[in-house]
């Protein structure tokens, strides 16, 4: 069991991360500080609750998330769903044609990946259901294995790597989208 | 497409999620030594990883983790129940 006393020595050091978690899912900094505040305060309040020794990161980015679904779902737009039926993995990298002239396709490669830009990404993101944006963001961003993502989002580790998988495939054709809207892409593989 | 390309692609996340053993690590780095258009899909994977991390990454605003201390040294003095 942990010591309150320690709880800033200890926890306090993850604020700077939980707020940039904070703010990549609730998109605002009045909403990031409040959800980072209510966190922090919950988790100093439960400390004595915390196994000490054990994954303290993860603890907090429970919470944090835990808060997060709770203050938001209900106003949560739902974003829809793709259907990825046909989408294969690689998604892009295979849209440029990469698969099959490795050298002469580098350059469409940095094209598209220098070619997006910041809002692209961003919107990208922010479209994929709230399901898979939420591994997503855990995975790719804050690097948490599946089993940490596990137990933060409380689900078994498979339904982590579905989610992480689809969510993936889903974010990589809204990115294709952006590219060929910009020219990015080879002529001929525009239409997705 | 070979067999081994095949095997190495279906674990392109696997690996940059580092959720592979370490012996299937060490032979899919084999594989991608000696085949250029797998290397060449991995580092695809790696670089999109990279741009998508620069471009969500966030600023941390100081004054807010001072006020942030403030408020959990004021929870600090509060008379436990």
């Amino acid at each position: 069991m942990a010591d309150q006393a320690n709880f800033e020595r200890d926890a306090m050091p993850y604020a700077g991360q939980l707020y940039a978690a904070a703010m990549r899912m609730a998109r605002n900094p009045s909403d990031a500080e409040d959800l980072v505040q209510e966190t922090m305060l919950k988790a100093y309040r439960a400390y004595d609750t915390f196994t000490e020794g054990t994954n303290l990161k993860a603890w907090l980015y429970r919470i944090l998330t835990n808060t997060y679904i709770n203050r938001y779902r209900k106003a949560q737009r739902r974003p829809s769903e793709t259907d990825l039926g046909e989408v294969e993995d690689l998604y892009l990298y295979r849209r440029l044609g990469s698969e099959e002239s490795a050298d002469m396709s580098r350059s469409a490669e940095d094209q598209l990946l220098e070619g997006l830009v910041e809002s692209d990404i961003k919107e990208a993101v922010e479209a994929l259901p709230e399901h898979f944006r939420l591994p997503v963001l855990l995975a790719d961003l804050e690097g948490f294995s599946y089993k940490e993502i596990a137990e933060i989002l409380d689900v078994p580790i498979g339904t982590v790597m579905s989610r992480l998988h689809r969510g993936r495939k889903q974010l990589q054709r809204a990115l294709w989208e952006f590219a060929s809207r910009r020219g990015l892409v080879p002529e001929g593989a525009e239409t997705p | 497409m070979k067999k081994a390309c095949d095997e190495a692609l279906a674990e392109v996340y696997l690996y940059l999620d580092r959720e592979l053993t370490w012996w299937r690590r060490r032979s899919i780095r084999r594989h991608l030594r000696e085949c250029p258009p797998c290397l060449n899909g991995y580092s695809f994977e790696e670089r999109l990883r990279v741009v998508v991390r620069q471009c969500m990454s966030v600023e941390v605003p100081q004054d807010f983790i001072l006020r942030l201390n403030e408020a959990i040294r004021r929870e600090q003095t509060l008379p436990s129940e």
